[in-house]
């Protein structure tokens, strides 16, 4: 039982992952790069994302590198500060849902009976649910912006990782360290908490990993319906929206969707990669279709 | 939220049924095509209990949404709107009246198109349908066999090739790419038409299915018919992407599957030429998974087809969804919502009891 139980994930588990991989090693460049430009939009961009200018529509020049939109805001500028309404969100949601489901999990798991039965039954109704549906009537019926949007990912984005606890913790349940703990007098939260949990890092670690891609798909597809991110705050959904007005104008799609592209993928690969060094036994599966 | 995770949450998950392998099943039982039939009619109710309960904790207002200005400053109006829509009765009257009207295949009526939105449903249902049968037929046709390439050369430069360009195609939002491809091969090349079923001005076929390619053929309308697939071809494809990345990666893992199981060693032992053992068996035992995948891939084709759908000018479904969105139509979002999600589930529901019936393997077991 023991020899199944996984490891907490360590620095040096990850540093391994990236040794002699320069996929792995490529993505953690992607993954961090934006993290990067993200916290350090202000330093980074070369104009302010609402600074409009004469320079209407524009293709990308020595000036502006990815060219303007049609107020003749600078694409680059908003690109940059794009990455951070993007990646914050997908941040903010992935540790919340993890949460509420890591919550929602253990105590079903770890109590059982008819707690597990209506707590998985609950859970399972909300994942039937197909997401971006629910999102554009939750966005539509709050009212489009970004806090609405996030809420209606919200809504959604738990049910995995509540399966995943669960199924981890039924496993753990009966393990011997656990029992140990238990006879040692330690009450329930405290041997989920201090035995239980410290076991789930690295399977969550692995879908954390993935869902932060998967959130910002989810994010960009509701800001592009023009439900979540509003003009003029720049972000990667929304810009691309722009563009289906403008099919003269390449450059308004194209660049925020490379950056989708890029950090989705380099999540992808780094989930991938960690789910073979952190996840051996495949408890979360393998990685989810797109919509 | 998407199927796979489903399929993948329920590896974890012992005590469930899963649309994934299952080495013993037992074979399919009435009592477990009951209790899904079930448990799908209560995801409906919930569906429109949710969306129901949505469209009235809300700030916004859909009267001031969809009167013009002068009828939004004048409180007759107003009221006269939320009266013609029941926006002011209680909450629990409002969806007792909504599900008894539901039962008698009322939604309410729209407020933008002022039709029943049943009705407009039903004119845009066929198109969302075309289009994903299409995107899916597409997605089988190029992701199967890519997957069996992947898996017959694994770990060699083609297999690396596949995975990597598969889990880019997941990456990429499908909207994005269907602009792009709409920018590259409508306004530069000009191959493909901008949009829309069929040419400005060109004449349905007579309607038998709604579907103008079929009906175009039923109806011996060569012409037609080459402009609705031309017009069908690149939304198709967009859509397909996921589609074909997801069975790539599903069809690779379905093959090393069986590819390692003793009967292929003992057909391939036995003398049969690689092409009979990739076809009666391998091929053979990695279906019941294809069919499955296949069958996430329409589901989630319905629900991407209100990203898609948008770009393409598509009068389908997904349009209709999202034009109610943004104009907060509720009978509208609601019907469309209830639609897609009723299609949804419906494939969910079908995918999991012909997994059942197809895999060989409960046959066998049993």
């Amino acid at each position: 039982m023991i020899g199944a139980i996984a490891r907490p994930p360590r620095v040096s588990m990850v540093a391994r992952a990236a040794r002699g991989n320069p996929l792995f090693a490529s993505a953690l460049t992607v993954s961090v790069g934006w993290l990067v430009v993200a916290l350090a939009a202000p330093l980074i961009a070369p104009a302010s994302p609402l600074a409009q200018s004469p320079d209407l529509l524009v293709g990308p020049s020595a000036q502006h590198w990815f060219g303007t939109d049609e107020l003749g805001r600078d694409v680059l500028s908003r690109l940059i500060w794009g990455a951070r309404v993007s990646v914050t969100i997908a941040l903010i949601v992935v540790l919340a849902s993890s949460l509420i489901g890591a919550v929602v999990g253990g105590v079903a798991g770890y109590f059982g009976g008819w707690v597990d039965e209506a707590m998985m039954r609950f859970t399972d109704l909300v994942f039937a649910f197909p997401g971006v549906i629910l999102a554009l009537a939750v966005t539509a019926a709050l009212g489009p912006g970004l806090r609405n949007a996030v809420i209606a990912v919200l809504i959604l984005s738990w049910p995995p990782y509540a399966r995943l606890v669960r199924g981890q913790v039924l496993m753990l349940r009966g393990s011997e360290f656990v029992m140990m703990a238990r006879l040692r007098g330690a009450s329930a939260p405290r041997t989920l908490l201090r035995d239980i949990a410290p076991n789930l890092t690295g399977p969550m670690l692995v879908m954390a990993t993935v869902d932060v891609g998967e959130k910002i798909l989810l994010v960009a597809a509701i800001s592009f319906l023009g439900l979540g991110v509003q003009q003029p705050t720049a972000d990667w959904g929304s810009m691309i929206a722009t563009g289906t007005q403008y099919l003269e104008a390449w450059w308004l799609p194209t660049f925020p969707g490379l950056a989708i592209v890029t950090v989705v993928l380099a999540n992808n690969l780094l989930g991938d990669r960690l789910r073979d060094v952190l996840d051996p036994r495949g408890v979360t599966g393998d990685r989810r279709p797109g919509r | 939220m998407t199927n796979a995770e489903k399929t993948d949450g329920r590896q974890t998950d012992g005590r469930r049924r899963g649309a994934l392998p299952r080495r013993r099943r037992s074979p399919i039982s009435v009592a477990f095509v009951v209790r899904r039939f079930l448990a799908t009619v209560v995801l409906c109710l919930a569906v429109t209990f949710v969306v129901f309960l949505l469209s009235n904790v809300i700030p916004a207002d859909p009267a001031s949404a969809n009167l013009g200005d002068a009828a939004r400053s004048d409180p007759e109006a107003v009221a006269a709107f939320r009266a013609k829509y029941h926006l002011d009765d209680g909450l629990l009257t409002q969806y007792g009246e909504f599900l008894q009207r539901l039962a008698h295949g009322d939604l309410g009526t729209s407020i933008q198109t002022q039709q029943p939105v049943l009705s407009d449903l039903a004119d845009r249902a066929p198109a969302t349908a075309e289009l994903a049968i299409a995107a899916v037929f597409m997605a089988v046709l190029v992701g199967v066999p890519l997957g069996m390439v992947s898996a017959l050369k694994r770990d060699r430069p083609a297999d690396h090739l596949l995975r990597t360009v598969s889990l880019t195609g997941m990456s990429v939002p499908a909207f994005w790419l269907g602009l792009l491809a709409l920018q590259l091969f409508y306004y530069r090349l000009g191959w493909v038409p901008g949009g829309g079923r069929l040419p400005v001005g060109g004449e349905p076929p007579p309607s038998v299915t709604g579907m103008y390619t079929l009906d175009a053929l039923l109806t011996g309308r060569l012409g037609t018919f080459t402009d609705a697939v031309h017009h069908l071809i690149l939304p198709a494809l967009i859509l397909a992407t996921p589609g074909i990345a997801l069975l790539t990666r599903f069809t690779r893992a379905a093959v090393l599957d069986v590819i390692s199981e003793d009967y292929v060693r003992a057909a391939t032992a036995k003398g049969l030429k690689r092409s009979t053992v990739l076809r009666r068996y391998v091929l053979r035992g990695a279906t019941p998974l294809v069919i499955t995948v296949s069958g996430l891939a329409l589901a989630n084709v319905f629900v991407a087809s209100v990203l898609v759908e948008q770009v393409f000018s598509w009068s389908g479904l997904g349009s209709y969804a999202y034009q109610s969105a943004v104009r907060l139509d509720f009978p509208a979002v609601m019907g469309a919502c209830l639609c897609i999600t009723l299609v949804y589930v419906t494939i969910n529901l079908v995918v999991d009891v012909l997994y059942g019936v197809v895999d060989p393997r409960i046959r066998v077991g049993s």
